[in-house]
């Protein structure tokens, strides 16, 4: 009963916030860069050693100095990532949430930042710094403005009551097995959980205490628990009719349709023994003991702006379309838009991220790895069980006609959209040399009886055993035979089938051996690449020297330094070697434009690395394809370096050794058991980010020091590598002849 | 057209070639590198060319190198090397004076011997080709395995042996003849394999430094280096061949020496990066 009236709730509260999201655009940073996103984590980690207090013990003492250091640099490291969203609509209607939950207490708001995180996760998280982050997926589920601000009230508390820190500390505590915890040696983690439990309620009663000062609705209190309670939902349960996909002749089978889905659990009050946060139950007694006698009279479930909540509820759901896809999430983001779509029956985005989708799980269905980017139907509940049931059933085949008849059919009606171009051209390629279908198995034109009209095929008589087998196999895969018929009056449609049976025939013929790859290989590793590229521009450069014989603090403060050295290195060997060379530094961010870029990069290469050896446009594509011409240069690369420095023990082997061989096994001895252990890793990643190809991966692992000759070296082959030109690399002939065509 | 002219036309393009392709691929575009190595052998069991010997003296041999880094992964060198060793006859050959041939012990009758006492020193001069294979690293940098071969050519001196010839002359007196061997008489030629392992540093982007060791095999005399060099043959022998053999003997001891000495040698080198 619970659960229907919460649904019911959130439809009808779904159809008020129908918002104009035509020109819907993924969302970025805005304004200027905050301070702290440019402030040196060293010196931000030195700040917070400096006020460590040194009245408590000497081991606490040390695990705060830990955490200042940790802490920062774990969100430093999520400021420069790009997954944050600052200045933008939705950060900045946060903060005016906040700026009203915290009305009564201007000088604890002024220390607070709000910042919206790109996660599909439902979550929010407060640092001791007072920077607070709400998550993407959050903002996509709540219903209104008040249980935002009970949320940011509980965050507040954590804030407040500098609850990451204590955490951290008790937990040092807990390992140790110093003072209450000396007994509990076989329960650590159960005893970390049970400390958190008891930080979390303490969030919950004194935010409630925050919350109280406001005007916000009483109710909500109660309700936001819902959230987090069916948080593994989607954004709406409402019914997938898989005839969606459906017209004309081309009706998916009824097997595909899952007839019983489960049901959604309601369970509140689980065993939470293993869990950081106390079971819902709990959480909602807590509170209902808290606001017991409370009047809710005058109180309200919007403030700030109920247009404005509506707004960044639509702008967060549409956003997580593209996280899910981004996130290779191909089931929840084609169910999210088809939510979505029900409000927006055109929306364009909305269909591309659909036409993506399938696209995606058709080249993975080819390769056999769908289990890899589509939930296990069976750990799903509700509604949206019937999309993951429907694709992990659908054959190759039928998935592949699938993925090419939406995208052609929606490439018809939205013009001049080249990711949509690329990708629906991809897929017929895809379609006839990967997915076993053949030019042939495809009708140009329906079946006409005697009066001209549409009709199905009928039996007419005797049968051989081959007809019947024909027919078998014709009447299983009847719905798929005039999928493309309508298409097949598309020219470019028509030719590109021609092409792709024409080179499913000549690629049949010229497999590559294993014994030729290996020499192709070995030839590459020796040549190495010419790709003649003459612009690039470096994605946040990356340096990392662990030096486990000094402190910590001493490692980032080293790397940061060493990191300029490496920009700068770069940049010298570039022009050395001739090429423009632009760097997208994550150290020090000039704008809000190059942060947004730099976003967008990580997220093309992020999913193209998940991709792996699948060939498949990146998603991403759709957005990076305007960072070519803003660069002017298709070519992005990613770059870094890893070091770990670290003393041997004593290895008494090598002694030994030394004394047997004496005189010529001696200095081997001598020089294994003293020279200190070091490993350097570097890489170089050049990508055409209009496309899929990687056309460098340079990975360099030796067990040597990174000397200053040995950066140099490394460097500047990989730009002589992208310069050179002698000889087109075969993967640039192949993505010039691609794109000449 | 003549030799010299070819010669320089030759040198001509090599030089073209290295500058043409400076950008591509080596060390910042640089893929020549002249060195100069020494390298040091153990004399632990041979002496050196003092005659010392023991477990912390050691031969020393330079080596003049040209090095160009072909691919990433790749180069090849020439080299030009000189040592000089010690070496200790460690025979006395004897031959059966006619006058004796028939008695049934050699009792009065001495046989005609050859002595030698002092040390010789055998002067190596070799030229080789190599090939740097960088697994890790690219070339002119890091760790590297060292294939090649090389040619040496090995003449003794002897002015410090002295030779010396004691025969019967009958009523028990002997004569004692000094006589000497010239070096080209002895002089060999090996041709050897080489394999090895080497570490190579660039200092200021110009300098380079290699660390290394180094092995010789000359696959005809794989065992040489453990063989006695005395033969039976010599000691029955008859005639007037004593001296020829003596002569082979020499080659023979010459090649055993040398396949001591370049069986382990450790590099250390210093070179230029060029071009």
């Amino acid at each position: 009963m619970r659960i229907r009236l919460f649904f019911s709730l959130l439809i009808s509260i779904s159809s008020v916030s129908a918002q104009d999201m035509s020109n819907f655009e993924i969302l970025k940073s805005k304004g200027d860069v905050p301070n702290e996103f440019n402030k040196s984590s060293a010196l931000k980690v030195k700040e917070d050693i400096k006020a460590v207090s040194k009245e408590q013990n000497r081991t606490d003492q040390k695990a705060e100095k830990l955490f200042a250091l940790e802490s920062n640099y774990l969100i430093d490291g999520m400021l420069e990532s790009g997954m944050v969203l600052y200045n933008d609509e939705l950060s900045s209607y946060v903060s005016r949430v906040a700026d009203e939950v915290l009305k009564v207490n201007k000088e604890l708001r002024s220390n607070l930042r709000f910042y919206v995180l790109k996660s599909q996760a439902v979550n929010a998280f407060a640092t001791d710094r007072g920077t607070i982050f709400i998550t993407i997926g959050l903002l996509a589920q709540i219903e209104n403005e008040a249980q935002l601000a009970f949320v940011l009230s509980h965050e507040i508390v954590h804030f407040q009551n500098k609850h990451a820190k204590t955490g951290f500390v008790e937990n040092k505590r807990i390992e140790q097995g110093r003072g209450e915890y000396k007994r509990t040696r076989w329960n650590k983690e159960i005893s970390k959980n049970k400390y958190s439990k008891e930080l979390e309620l303490e969030a919950d009663i004194e935010g409630v205490k925050i919350y109280l000062d406001t005007k916000y609705s009483l109710k909500e209190v109660s309700s936001v628990f819902n959230v987090l309670q069916y948080a593994h939902l989607p954004i709406e349960d409402i019914a997938f009719d898989s005839t969606y996909f459906n017209n004309g002749f081309f009706v998916l089978p009824e097997n595909l349709n899952k007839k019983e889905i489960k049901a959604i659990q309601a369970i509140d009050d689980e065993d939470d023994e293993s869990h950081t946060h106390p079971n819902i139950n709990k959480r909602r007694a807590v509170m209902s003991d808290e606001l017991e006698g409370k009047s809710n009279e005058g109180r309200l479930d919007f403030i700030v702006s109920e247009k404005d909540f509506y707004r960044i509820q639509s702008l967060a759901r549409f956003e997580l379309s593209y996280l899910y896809t981004k996130d290779r999430m191909y089931g929840e983001a084609i169910y999210n838009s088809y939510v979505l779509l029900k409000k927006s029956p055109n929306n364009e985005f909305l269909k591309i991220n659909i036409a993506y989708s399938l696209y995606a799980l058709s080249k993975y269905k080819n390769e056999g790895k769908i289990h890899s980017v589509l939930t296990d139907y069976d750990d799903v509940e509700g509604e949206s069980q019937r999309v993951y049931y429907l694709f992990d059933e659908m054959d190759k085949k039928t998935l592949n006609t699938l993925a090419v008849k939406y995208l052609w059919e929606l490439k018809s009606t939205i013009k001049e959209n080249t990711f949509l171009d690329a990708v629906a051209k991809n897929a017929v390629k895809e379609l006839l040399l990967e997915s076993g279908a053949r030019k042939s198995d495809y009708r140009k034109k329906y079946p006409e009886n005697k009066d001209g009209n549409i009709a199905v095929e009928t039996d007419d008589g005797e049968e051989s055993k081959y007809d019947k087998i024909v027919k078998i196999k014709d009447d299983s895969e009847g719905y798929l035979k005039y999928a493309f018929v309508d298409l097949f009056k598309n020219e470019e449609f028509a030719d590109l089938m021609s092409k792709y049976e024409k080179e499913y025939v000549k690629e049949a013929k010229g497999v590559k051996t294993d014994k030729e790859e290996r020499v192709e290989h070995k030839k590459l590793e020796k040549k190495g690449q010419a790709l003649g590229i003459e612009k690039i521009v470096m994605v946040a450069p990356d340096y990392k020297k662990y030096d486990l014989g000094k402190k910590v603090i001493t490692q980032h403060e080293y790397s940061e330094y060493k990191k300029e050295d490496f920009v700068k290195l770069n940049q010298f060997c570039a022009e050395k070697r001739g090429i423009e060379l632009e760097i997208l530094s994550n150290t020090y961010f000039e704008s809000t434009d190059q942060y947004n870029d730099i976003s967008l990069l990580t997220d093309w290469m992020d999913e193209r690395f998940d991709h792996k050896n699948v060939r498949i446009l990146p998603y991403c594509k759709m957005y990076t394809d305007e960072l070519a011409t803003k660069y002017n240069t298709k070519y992005f690369g990613w770059t870094g370096m890893y070091a770990i420095h670290a003393q041997k023990n004593i290895q008494w082997g090598y002694l030994a050794l030394a004394c047997i061989y004496y005189g010529i096994g001696i200095p081997i001895g001598i020089y294994q058991v003293l020279t200190p252990e070091n490993h350097t890793f570097y890489y170089t990643y050049v990508a055409n980010v209009t496309n899929y190809n990687l056309l460098m991966a340079k990975e360099d692992y030796v067990k040597i020091k990174d000397n200053k000759d040995l950066m140099k070296s490394y460097v500047y082959d990989s730009y002589n590598q992208i310069k050179s030109s002698k000889k087109p690399s075969k993967k640039l002939s192949e993505e010039l002849s691609e794109e000449s065509k | 057209m003549k030799a010299k002219e070819i010669v320089l036309v030759a040198i001509f393009i090599f030089t073209i070639n290295l500058v043409a392709a400076q950008q591509a691929p080596g060390y910042l575009g640089k893929r020549l590198v002249l060195s100069y190595t020494p390298k040091f052998m153990l004399s632990a069991f041979n002496p050196n060319k003092n005659g010392e010997q023991g477990f912390t003296t050691f031969n020393y041999a330079h080596r003049f190198s040209l090095d160009f880094a072909a691919n990433r992964k790749i180069s090849y060198g020439v080299a030009f090397e000189m040592y000089s060793t010690g070496m200790e006859p460690e025979f006395t050959l004897y031959k059966h004076h006619p006058a004796s041939d028939h008695s049934s012990s050699w009792g009065s009758d001495y046989p005609e011997s050859y002595y030698y006492e002092g040390y010789g020193r055998l002067n190596v001069k070799g030229v080789s080709l190599y090939r740097y294979k960088y697994k890790k690293g690219i070339a002119p940098l890091g760790k590297h395995s060292i294939l090649g071969v090389k040619l040496l050519y090995a003449s003794m001196d002897f002015s410090d042996l002295e030779f010396s010839n004691t025969y019967y002359i009958g009523s028990g007196s002997h004569q004692k003849d000094y006589y000497n061997l010239s070096s080209s008489e002895t002089s060999v030629m090996q041709l050897g394999f080489v394999w090895g392992y080497g570490v190579n540093r660039i200092v200021a982007d110009k300098v380079t430094l290699r660390l290394g060791v180094e092995s010789t095999l000359f696959p005809l005399k794989l065992f040489s280096m453990f063989q006695s060099v005395e033969d039976d043959d010599y000691y029955l022998n008859y005639g007037e061949t004593s001296l020829s053999k003596a002569k082979e003997l020499f080659q023979k001891q010459a090649i055993k020496r040398m396949a001591q000495v370049e069986a382990f040698n450790i590099t250390l080198g210093i070179g230029f990066l060029a071009y």
